[in-house]
């Protein structure tokens, strides 16, 4: 048994606890207050003048599955054999050990949805992991967790490497790519099995169609690199043709159709906000997003993209939103327990809650400034840092 | 002439930190700075009670205005070869991109523009040649016809490592190796000697004559030693560059005297290059007594995050004073303007920012930008607040809504 003392505990869906004490037992928070009696034998960590936060989750990153430090021909994130390749899984490209974890727990970071890259229209399954464990088995929290489609730039040309690849080149044909093989997974979730082998023609084509029948009976979602209602506007019509669930990833100008997004309760996972190489490309982006976003309903969390920024610093894409109009206990929120819900984990994650998984770090002082210091972090109630 | 009072201004200059300090300003240059400064009946005063100050900030290395609204049709980097030493960066820049509006906004008065930026994401091989041009000292607030200059030679930019030889050896093109890096900046040198100079290798005659220094990128401690050693061997003055491995021969890069302008820190492990990239780099060579200066390599970074950039130092152990001074007066000093801007001293440019609260914090607002002694950016209105006019003027000049250019 663990006992953390003292602290400004910030529970997130409750109040911050100053002086709080949490108890935890068999990885998970067994008590949280001011007044807990904690048993004489548990360890204990003090915390006096600290901040105690729950884990932060990165809802879209390429820990290694991108390799640090390698060159290309060692990376293992864009399968851009073809416009559609939902038949790879992220799970399968990782390096398990790659310095990219370090750097999650360096900031925080416990938990994170890693992607398949953004150059087919079809990518791929996700994969939700903890950012440190055992063993591999024991940190998934969910694959897959989703599949990555992708309707930018990326998705209407091959990378070079595979630049004779057939692609399409306009927004019309990533859709219509998409309208394909959505109506032909959802003949194939409805036909007998003597049917689905005459549908299916090899394997490879039926673990694609797996995957999206899958995304059509609503197990998991769509998880769409997209940026501009040029990109939303056709998306919104799929989503009405077909009937499945989709999260924004980017959504550098989601705010502009907050309110359909809202209404639809399509959320989206906003960032990266440090490495602004892509604005111009977006002149309507606007450091406000979140903030708009949250205003009119949206679930919104914060992704880094790593390593286009570093997840270590996935907080501070959080406090440039503060800085410009999110409260802090907003953004917080956007860093815990909204994307621990678009991960489809907010029962285990995401806040500091009697049941939930101890996976916490303490920082020297507010999370959001840049100066405070990670100086601990917990998963499953194991010291990780 | 106006004066701010009672602010906690951090000079980066011989004066250290003042607090309730006053900042006397007049026709663009700072007339006086101090705890008791006389002030003269004409005097517009501000009281900044509460408030912090500090020089406007200068990123030493920065693409800022030259990627043209979209990354395809960039002016950064003349990909037509790999020895331009007749470029200027100047030609490149482009007063209206909207960037350069968020870098006076968020505080960043001064830049070294510099010719040689390519997209990086990726597999992508950063396109960018070996001896890239020259770069210009400019004020980021754009005034009529283009940017102040401060001073237009400011540097000939160029590239070691893998990017160069990777670029140019994809094309069947010198360079394809280090080897070939070293042989190409060897030519142009020699060409840089001859009587008869060919007018393209000016720039290389003021390198040789000590009229301007060598701005080489370098990441892995091999080129940084390889650039040490054509020093050695042609004489010139040294500016080093990203010096992302300079921690492992931060020694031998003191005992030259070499500056270096180290960044962007925040960057991943992209590519080989970086694999040993560590946030302590710039820690250690200012440990070593090398002069250093931060950059955010915009657009890599936006050049408005750099006082970001300095607060993770404070946060890794750097004092505080020495962390605002790698994005101050140590780039205005690697520059060669350092009489100019970088500090608040007497005698200097009115460049500074007003900020409440902590200057390197993300979290805190900035209230006001100053470049030149007028007001470029910002909201004043509720900072008048007890407020003494002396003589005929008016504070509300300083009030409401700044312009932005």
């Amino acid at each position: 048994m663990l006992v953390v003392n003292g602290g400004h505990l910030v529970t997130v869906t409750g109040e911050v606890i100053e002086n709080g004490k949490v108890l935890i037992e068999n990885g998970k928070f067994v008590a949280i207050g001011r007044d807990i009696d904690s048993p004489a034998d548990a360890q204990v960590i003090d915390a006096q003048g600290k901040w105690i936060v729950p884990g932060f989750i990165d809802c879209h990153c390429h820990v290694g599955i991108v390799p640090e430090g390698l060159d290309w021909e060692y990376s293992d994130v864009n399968e851009a054999t073809n416009a559609t390749t939902g038949f790879v899984r992220a799970i399968d490209g990782i390096d398990f050990n790659d310095k990219g974890f370090q750097d999650a727990l360096d900031g925080g970071v416990t938990a994170m949805i890693i992607h398949p890259g953004s150059s087919n229209v079809i990518g791929g399954t996700d994969v939700a992991l903890k950012a440190a464990g055992e063993n591999l088995s024991d940190r998934i929290l969910r694959n897959p967790a989703g599949v990555k489609m992708a309707w930018t730039a990326g998705s209407r040309k091959a990378p070079q490497p595979f630049k004779d690849t057939p692609y399409p080149s306009t927004r019309m044909g990533i859709a219509s790519i998409l309208r394909g093989y959505f109506t032909l997974a959802r003949d194939y979730m409805n036909a007998s099995d003597e049917k689905k082998r005459e549908i299916e023609k090899s394997p490879f084509e039926r673990f694609t169609l797996e995957v999206l029948s899958m995304v059509l009976r609503r197990e998991i979602p769509a998880r769409i690199h997209s940026m501009t209602p040029a990109d939303f506007y056709p998306l919104f019509r799929l989503q009405d043709e077909f009937g499945f669930e989709f999260t924004v990833d980017h959504g550098d100008e989601a705010y502009m159709v907050a309110n359909e997004l809202s209404s639809r309760r399509i959320p989206v996972n906003y960032g990266p906000l440090m490495g602004d190489r892509w604005i111009p490309m977006f002149p309507h982006s606007r450091p406000d997003s979140p903030k708009l976003l949250d205003e009119a309903g949206v679930l919104v969390s914060f992704q880094t993209d790593h390593p286009v920024v570093s997840i270590r610093d996935l907080r501070l894409q959080a406090a440039i939103c503060v800085k410009y109009g999110l409260p802090a206990d907003r953004a917080l929120r956007m860093l815990t327990i909204n994307p621990a819900t678009i991960m489809g984990v907010e029962k285990r994650l995401g806040s500091i809650e009697t049941g939930k998984d101890a996976d916490f770090s303490i920082f020297s002082g507010h999370p959001l400034l840049v100066r405070s210091q990670v100086e601990a972090v917990f998963i499953n109630g194991i010291r990780v840092k | 002439m106006y004066a701010i009072c009672d602010a906690l201004i951090h000079t980066c200059g011989s004066h250290g930190v003042i607090k309730k300090g006053t900042l006397l300003v007049d026709q663009g240059k700072i007339v006086d700075i101090g705890t008791n400064v006389a002030l003269p009946d004409n005097c517009d005063i501000l009281s900044a009670d509460g408030y912090e100050i500090v020089p406007g900030f200068i990123d030493a290395h920065s693409h800022l205005g030259m990627q043209s609204e979209g990354l395809s049709v960039a002016d950064g980097n003349e990909a037509s070869s790999a020895v331009n030493p007749d470029l200027l960066a100047l030609d490149g820049f482009n007063p209206f991109e909207e960037d350069v509006i968020r870098c006076v906004q968020g505080g960043v008065s001064t830049v070294c523009l510099l010719p040689g930026s390519a997209v990086s994401y990726g597999q992508i091989v950063e396109q960018i040649g070996v001896i890239e041009g020259v770069g210009s000292v400019i004020k980021t607030a754009v005034q009529g016809c283009g940017p102040k200059v401060l001073k237009e030679n400011a540097g000939l930019k160029m590239a070691l490592g893998d990017h160069p030889k990777r670029f140019f050896g994809q094309r069947k093109e010198v360079p394809a190796t280090r080897m070939g890096e070293i042989a190409l900046i060897r030519a142009a040198m020699e060409e840089g000697k001859q009587s008869d100079l060919k007018p393209r290798f000016r720039y290389m005659r003021a390198l040789l004559s000590h009229e301007i220094p060598a701005r080489i990128h370098v990441h892995r401690a091999r080129d940084i030693l390889a650039a040490l050693r054509l020093r050695e061997e042609y004489g010139f003055d040294l500016v080093l560059d990203h010096v992302t491995e300079g921690y492992m021969v931060a020694s031998t890069i003191s005992e030259k005297g070499i500056d270096c302008v180290v960044g962007p820190i925040t960057l991943t492990r992209r590519g080989p290059e970086l694999q040993n990239i560590s946030i302590k780099n710039a820690i250690i060579l200012s440990e070593h007594g090398i002069c250093v200066a931060l950059t955010c390599d915009h657009p890599t970074f936006p050049a408005w995050y750099l006082p970001y950039h300095a607060g993770m130092l404070v946060g890794k152990g750097m004092e505080y004073e020495d962390a605002l001074k790698t994005i101050t007066i140590n780039p205005a000093k690697i520059l060669g303007v350092a009489d100019k801007v970088g500090s608040l001293e007497r005698g200097k440019d009115a460049d500074f920012v007003l900020f409440k609260g902590d200057p390197l914090e993300i979290l805190t607002p900035i209230q006001a930008v100053f470049v030149d002694g007028q007001i470029v950016s910002g909201k004043l209105g509720h900072l008048v607040g007890p407020v003494e006019t002396f003589g005929g003027n008016s504070v509300k000049k300083f009030g409401g809504e700044g312009k932005c250019w």
